[in-house]
């Protein structure tokens, strides 16, 4: 029983990363139609921000408040240069320009950072927590926490704020949003900056969990598409609940199966999804499957 | 008078010799050209160059005392970041920089298609980096590695005192007489990454330690760009053996390492394969390390009499680079090219080499082993061996970590006397350091 407490606490933590990882992505998904594959290489970027301002002396956690000002800005240059000009192209050429920033970032990283790795260290967040004889790692628990509280917010921002309204305008009907007067174009930078700094903030939560290096990028990017499809495409809740089942999976299959065989069963649940539901658990259904298509 | 002119002419001659130097115009200085194949960009770049320094130090060093018979080493450098590019950049080497002799590579994949291209072309391959058995199995005649092979010699033509599975040696000689038990009685759980490294092996220490009667209580892999190992440390824990063996890249290595403190387990005694790194040490900090033991190709620290020369390589690597090694890569290569000229003295004939000569003086080379910078000896197994063109002298060393540095402590003659003795079995928990 305590083995099964504990294995459920850790699933439900690396489940709360994975859905760190993949809110961003599913934002810009779900507004813009857009596949970032950049998503992966630009989280390393966001690990490669966070140490270098600690070693600078900025602490991993108090770097947040620094990466989402700097994310979003970075964001709204991304969309002017590489975005923008295909955003009305086909899905095709979106997936390449995004595969080609991917490239792009990750051998600039290897010019400049080499392939070290890096170690980030915080100077107060670290080692685990317990409780009732449960042991809680404390990087995970605060990215759990963070993720709640970002998920929460950017929720409330697109039901209740004028800007997020028109967002979801403009996701439901571009045109007919424009001709109610909405500037698409804003909107999409908005949204696009808001992913980006999304990633800012899900890099500082990483960096002290794991080794900063050029490939990271792969390491999360594969997963967040899994996590996010599973959630179905542009859902936030989605994204949470999704990244929590395969946290889940991760860890009982590791545990009662064997470490190895883990990433056959959740690709097996995530095949067996596209199955049955290709929307995803959350999807809204026929026709937004289309990842991208217009 | 004719004193004078004598004297005269002597110091014209001397003159115009040394004003020679460097030009090809005046017969006396020759220089040979060798071409290097390794990845300088792309994701082995890292250890790529690391490699290439090792090999430019003692060029630098053979140069510096006069060059090999009078004759200066030039390296034609190639950049191969993958096989494919190592196989035009070996052409090139050969048909326009026309070396006959090519050094290299740090990376299997890189080697194995450089080195083909080299035998069509009656050229020699050296190669001082990658351990793919394959390489030296192909039945070609002018490929050499002073490099150990991956899965060791099983019958050398001399006995050698090298072990097949260091790691398991490791958990016999040290950690079972550490923790006073016989190797019948220690619990082994043996994890490793998935990929043919981690499960090759795993499997020979896996029969190693079941030939001697040990118990192997888990045997699992895991996926190295696993991003949770929680669920595989619970299972440790609640086996809690006497060896936690791994197989690892660093990255699993430090996530498992972290994620037991998070779950606050500590091992009894901790062999990894390979992490004798800056890099994980600094991943998992100095206080966690201390005391893991871990298999390494040799480097600092090891014992000095048995690594002749070995504390001037640092030295001098500092002074011309400016930092310390980042990895033991260079140290087997700076060795790799020291054998390489005990070899061209013996075959360097008016700056050039025939290939038969030079292999011919290569299977006779025979250096012991305790007498290069990085204790190996130079033996390559005779033609005829279905490994033959391999040095059978060459070895891994189980390193333990202290104060953040790390220490040899196996095989004894390279051990660092004392250091052994000053760590703790089993390791004190992670908690209370």
């Amino acid at each position: 029983m305590e083995i099964l407490g504990q294995v459920f606490i850790n699933g439900i933590l690396i489940g709360g990363v994975f859905a760190l990882i993949s809110i961003g992505l599913t934002l810009i998904f779900g507004v813009m139609r857009v596949i970032n594959f950049a998503h992966g290489d630009l989280l390393m970027t966001a690990m490669y921000t966070t140490y270098f301002l600690s070693l600078a002396g900025v602490d991993p956690y108090i770097s947040i408040l620094i990466a989402i000002p700097v994310y979003y800005v970075a964001g709204i240059l991304l969309y002017k240069i590489f975005i923008r000009p295909v955003i009305r192209s086909s899905a095709l050429t979106q997936i390449l320009t995004t595969l080609g920033l991917a490239i792009l970032l990750q051998n600039l990283a290897l010019i400049f950072f080499k392939g070290d790795m890096r170690t980030t260290n915080s100077s107060f967040i670290s080692g685990s927590t317990e409780l009732y004889g449960f042991y809680l790692s404390n990087t995970r628990l605060v990215a759990f926490i963070v993720t709640i509280i970002v998920t929460s917010a950017v929720f409330l921002f697109l039901k209740r704020t004028w800007t997020g309204k028109a967002i979801r305008a403009t996701t439901m009907d571009r045109d007919a949003a424009t001709l109610m007067g909405i500037d698409f174009n804003r909107v999409y930078i908005t949204a696009f900056a808001i992913g980006i700094s999304l990633i800012g903030i899900a890099g500082a939560l990483l960096a002290p969990m794991f080794q900063t290096f050029p490939t990271v990028g792969s390491q999360f990017g594969n997963l967040a598409f899994i996590v996010v499809v599973l959630g179905g495409l542009g859902d936030l809740k989605g994204a949470v609940l999704g990244g929590l089942i395969i946290g889940l999976v991760d860890a009982f299959s590791g545990y009662y199966l064997t470490t190895g065989l883990k990433e056959v069963v959740y690709f097996g649940i995530f095949i067996l999804v596209l199955l049955v539901r290709p929307s995803g658990i959350f999807g809204l259904g026929r026709g937004w499957e289309g990842v991208g298509m217009k | 008078m004719p004193v004078r002119l004598n004297i005269l002419l002597i110091l014209l001659i001397s003159l115009i010799s040394f004003s020679g130097r460097g030009s090809d115009s005046y017969g006396e200085e020759k220089t040979l050209k060798i071409g290097a194949v390794y990845p300088l960009t792309g994701s082995m770049a890292k250890m790529g160059n690391e490699e290439l320094r090792g090999t430019e130090l003692a060029i630098k060093e053979i140069n510096d005392a006069g060059g090999i018979n009078g004759c200066r080493i030039v390296l034609a450098k190639a950049d191969a970041p993958d096989p494919n590019t190592a196989v035009s950049e070996a052409e090139r080497l050969i048909n326009l920089e026309k070396v006959p002799l090519i050094v290299g590579s740090y990376s299997s994949g890189v080697a194995f298609a450089a080195s083909a291209v080299a035998e069509r072309n009656r050229v020699v391959y050296w190669e001082m980096g990658g351990v793919v058995d394959d390489l030296v199995k192909r039945g070609f005649k002018y490929t050499f590695r002073t490099v150990n092979n991956q899965s060791g010699i099983a019958n050398p033509p001399e006995p050698t005192g090298i072990p097949l599975s260091l790691q398991s040696e490791a958990i016999k000689e040290v950690i079972a007489k550490r923790l006073g038990k016989d190797i019948k009685d220690i619990t082994v759980a043996l994890i490793h990454e998935n990929s043919s490294y981690g499960t090759g092996s795993a499997a020979v220490v896996n029969s190693t330690l079941k030939s001697w009667g040990a118990k192997v209580v888990l045997k699992e892999s895991y996926d190295a760009k696993t991003n949770d190992l929680s669920s595989l440390v619970l299972k440790i824990k609640k086996l809690d053996p006497d060896v936690l063996c791994g197989t690892t890249y660093i990255n699993d290595a430090i996530l498992f390492l972290k994620q037991c403190q998070e779950m606050n387990y500590t091992p009894k005694s901790i062999v990894f394969n390979g992490n004798a790194t800056k890099e994980f040490v600094d991943g998992i900090g100095p206080k966690i390390a201390e005391g893991l033991l871990t298999t390494e190709n040799p480097q600092r620290i090891m014992n000095d009499a048995g690594t002749p020369g070995q504390k001037e390589f640092y030295e001098n690597y500092k002074k011309v680079y400016g930092t310390d090694p980042s990895s033991p890569h260079s140290l087997r290569s700076y060795v790799g090219t020291k054998a390489l000229a005990e070899v061209l003295k013996n075959c360097i004939k008016n700056g050039t080499i025939n290939p038969d000569d030079f292999a011919k003086a290569a299977y006779s080379l025979d250096i012991p082993i305790g007498k290069t910078a990085s204790g190996w000896g130079i033996k390559f197994l005779p033609p005829g061996n279905p490994m033959a063109g391999q040095n059978y002298r060459s070895f891994g060393v189980l390193y333990v970590f202290k104060d953040g540095k790390s220490y040899a402590v196996y095989p004894s003659q390279f051990a660092v006397p004392g250091i052994l003795d000053s760590i703790k079995f089993p390791l004190p928990s992670f908690k209370s350091r």
